[in-house]
């Protein structure tokens, strides 16, 4: 198993630096940073010295060169706007984008699962459809036009809830809901179509037949069998909840990495963006080897191991 | 299979395990804070939101009026506008242009840094030669282009040596924050930004990035004591959100709101709306190094054509002015006797035809987007009067960076409406950079133009620089090379609890801030 990891970590080190490449020279040909980095007033001869400044006059090759050797070092260089290490930037971010993408997930689980199960479990009935409709419906809805709903809701007509974050437990119930909210019709949707796709199987049929209590069916033997697709898409909606939910992070006031993002986006910020590819990557790559992982604990029938040793 | 067998053992345990680490993780409070002063139970609080964080605390490495306005509360500068953007006293008592070149300034004697170490003429040497040192990367240098050096005359005087006669030196030191040389020394940059000592209004408390800046009263600050105990700077990106905050009392003052959205703030007892003039302009501008706006007579055909009164009244709701000229009335030397050339679709359609376009033409335009309010619907209203008179508009919005490294380089669509904003409240720097010759942001050329603007460069007296602004705007009317087409006011909203007044160059200065009694 461990060379499996080991394997899985130097493919994720080599797409890590695949696409910070392709970053790199993408943000380049989008325009000069010092446009929006001083007032459009300033004397050409005072753009040139920033740029000098910033190592923006050199060669694209020698500026890569130089990137590449501080990625070696964990050094990520100097945000242009903040003046500060940019991946100390990011990373004093992740946390806060950590605690709502966590939020966010136990709200979409927490109604995506049983919803699903119990689409699939009554197919065809209205509540089956009424589910499904709330699942599309859940997932049609901005993200954006979701949060804005809830604050005139819950903070400005009920006063029930702050509309900007603090940094509290309370203030973090809107933005899980609104992450949440799309997340959950997702998962509401894999769970109910793999788990029509377990209850036809003949086990699930022979623990009937044992005479066994339809939610110990329902649990124990076909929920669990139908968990990989599931846990396949929890996984993919972590790693981009962990990307930053920019539109949520916007709308809350949420300090996390998606909004660091979109600011260096605009600003161009090349370190900042440089380091957020960096940072998100490597998470995404960790989640997925994680998810993968995880199959083996859901069906014995999977083994890293010996899926290494062919 | 050991695998499996373990899980089983360990999943239930291991599931609770996780998830209480995931809810703890949820409950905690943010980390990510650096921490300064203790706060005190009771005191007064303001909050202020804005659309952006500070970028940093370091006032020499911030450009943008979001970070300036929370610098301002921690630092002082030498010389302040005040409410009617003239200038006076701050850190320095008073000043005196001893040369052409040089100045002379006298600075308090009962002014300490927040940490105790003393303001003096060595702290505003060590902060002049910072700006200036390539090294420091001070996003204001170019502020200070004109200005040579600083000199220490006597332990509270100092001299500053400009390059040839600058009319804008006293503007220029009005953005000159003053920091300290000990504390940074010994602490290094770094730590500065994160941990800034200042002599301002308010000491820094608390910084959360992303989300707020807490700064707390200077009882020793010598223009008196602050009115609110404490103020906190709150970063809200989203427009609707800081409106809602403002309706459940959640923030107090809230800037630069969209007229479209002040409606349900109108109705709110608690809340009032407040607006000011601004330095905030739209014009019309050309690329007159390609065609067809390299003709006149096509560009005098597009001024006639135009007319801002249904942006102001109708897009705008009435919460902008029509301009004259392409500069706001609010900057104490732009001139207030240039009108602008009348709306006449019948005048526009005959200079098409002398433009040798009788029937018309086909022609692009930029225009930013969302960079200033509404900026692509005044665009796309004036493309809409273009083409009453046979000008047919494809308009092309640019995201502002591009935009601005097009027009930098020329390569802008011959026609373009952008949005202008004015740091240091003076006609010329503004002027120049959008007219003359050799203007950074430039794509009109004029020698008789490039004249006036170098007179307007030889006083220091306003009446006079007024004068010849006047000619200037008059001849660049004249030769249809820009068009000013609406002047915004910036719309506030502050709770009833507090007692405070926009400011025409769109600054929140902590210290006028007070509360109602």
């Amino acid at each position: 198993m461990f060379r499996y990891i080991a394997k899985r970590i130097l493919f994720a080190a080599l797409t890590i630096l695949g696409v910070v490449t392709i970053v790199f020279i993408l943000q380049r040909t989008t325009g000069d940073p010092i446009a929006t980095l001083l007032p459009p007033d300033v004397p050409l001869e005072e753009q040139a010295k920033l740029r000098t400044a910033l190592g923006l006059d050199q060669p694209i090759h020698v500026q890569y060169g130089k990137f590449l050797a501080g990625l070696v070092r964990g050094d990520l260089g100097y945000s242009y706007r903040q003046g500060a290490p940019a991946l100390g930037l990011v990373l004093e971010r992740v946390p806060s984008t950590f605690k709502l993408a966590s939020a966010g997930m136990l709200v979409a689980m927490a109604i995506g699962m049983p919803a699903g199960v119990l689409a699939a479990v009554y197919r065809g009935t209205v509540g089956d459809r009424i589910v499904m409709s709330l699942a599309l419906v859940g997932q049609a809805m901005p993200v954006y036009w979701t949060g804005i709903l809830l604050i005139l809701v819950f903070s400005v007509r009920l006063r029930w809830l702050p509309a900007i974050s603090n940094g509290g437990f309370v203030s973090m119930i809107m933005p899980a809901l609104a992450v949440g909210a799309y997340s959950a019709a997702r998962i509401a949707r894999m769970t109910r179509s793999s788990m029509l796709e377990v209850l036809r199987m003949d086990y699930v049929r022979t623990a009937r037949s044992k005479g066994l209590r339809n939610s110990a069916v329902i649990t124990e033997h076909a929920l669990r069998n139908a968990l990989i697709p599931i846990v396949t898409v929890l996984g993919m909606e972590f790693g981009s909840l962990m990307g930053g939910s920019v539109i949520v992070e916007s709308v809350f006031a949420w300090p996390g990495v998606g909004r660091l993002a979109v600011n260096a986006i605009m600003g161009r910020d090349y370190p900042v963006v440089q380091a957020v590819v960096v940072v998100v990557s490597a998470i995404f790559v960790l989640i997925n080897l994680g998810v993968d992982l995880t199959y083996g604990l859901l069906d014995p029938r999977i083994s890293i191991a010996n899926t290494t040793r062919r | 299979m050991y695998l499996h067998k373990f899980a089983d053992k360990m999943q239930k345990s291991t599931m609770m395990l996780v998830l209480a680490c995931v809810l703890s993780m949820c409950l905690c409070p943010m980390t990510n804070t650096v921490l300064g002063a203790s706060g005190r139970a009771g005191a007064s609080e303001v909050v202020v939101a804005q659309g952006a964080d500070a970028v940093t605390l370091d006032p020499q490495k911030q450009s943008d009026t979001d970070t300036g306005n929370v610098c301002n509360s921690i630092y002082d500068p030498l010389l302040l506008r005040d409410q009617d953007m003239s200038i006076k006293p701050a850190l320095a008592t008073d000043w005196k242009r001893t040369s052409t070149t040089e100045w002379v300034l006298n600075l308090r004697q009962d002014v300490k840094f927040h940490n105790g170490e003393p303001f003096n003429a060595d702290a505003v040497k060590f902060t002049f030669d910072r700006v200036k040192d390539p090294a420091t990367r001070a996003l204001i240098a170019p502020l200070f282009s004109t200005i040579l050096k600083c000199e220490v005359v006597g332990p509270y005087t100092v001299r500053f040596v400009t390059d040839g006669l600058d009319p804008v030196f006293l503007g220029r030191l009005t953005n000159l924050l003053i920091v300290p040389p000990k504390y940074i020394k010994e602490k290094g940059d770094d730590y500065f930004a994160r941990h800034p000592v200042g002599t301002g209004p308010y000491l820094f408390v608390q910084w959360v990035r992303d989300d707020r800046v807490v700064v707390e009263a200077n009882d020793q600050y010598f223009r008196g004591r602050p009115a609110v105990d404490r103020i906190v700077w709150k970063a809200v990106p989203e427009m609707a959100t800081r409106i809602a905050g403002l309706q459940t009392g959640e923030i107090d003052i809230v800037q630069s709101i969209p007229s479209d959205q002040i409606g349900a703030l109108k109705t709110s007892r608690s809340v009032k709306v407040v607006t000011s003039p601004c330095a905030q302009i739209q014009m019309l501008n050309f690329n007159t190094f390609v065609a067809p706006a390299d003709n006149k007579y096509f560009r005098l055909a597009v001024a006639h054509a135009i007319d801002p009164r249904p942006i102001v009244d109708g897009l705008l709701g009435g919460y902008a002015s029509v301009l004259s000229i392409p500069i706001a009335d609010v900057i104490p030397n732009a001139p207030k006797s240039v009108k602008r050339l009348p709306y006449d679709p019948a005048k526009a359609k005959e200079y098409l035809a002398k433009a040798g376009y009788p029937s018309g033409l086909s022609v692009e335009m930029n225009c930013q987007n969302g960079k200033y309010p509404m900026d692509k619907e005044i665009a796309q209203i004036l493309a809409q009067q273009l083409s009453q008179v046979g000008i047919k508009v494809t308009l092309m919005p640019l995201e502002f960076g591009q935009f601005q490294t097009q027009m930098r380089a020329r390569k802008i669509a011959p026609l373009y409406t952008t949005g202008g904003n004015n740091v240091l409240l003076d006609t010329d720097p503004q002027f120049n950079a959008f007219y003359g010759s050799n203007g950074a942001l430039s794509t009109y050329s004029n020698n008789a133009l490039d004249d006036l603007i170098d007179m307007g460069r030889t006083s220091t007296e306003t009446k006079d620089r007024v004068a010849v602004y006047e000619k200037a705007f008059a001849l660049l009317r004249d030769d249809a090379g820009g068009i000013g087409i609406i002047q915004y006011t910036l719309i506030s909203a502050s709770s009833t609890k507090v007692s405070w007044a926009p400011r025409p160059d769109g600054r929140i200065r902590a210290y006028d801030i007070g509360l109602r009694k």
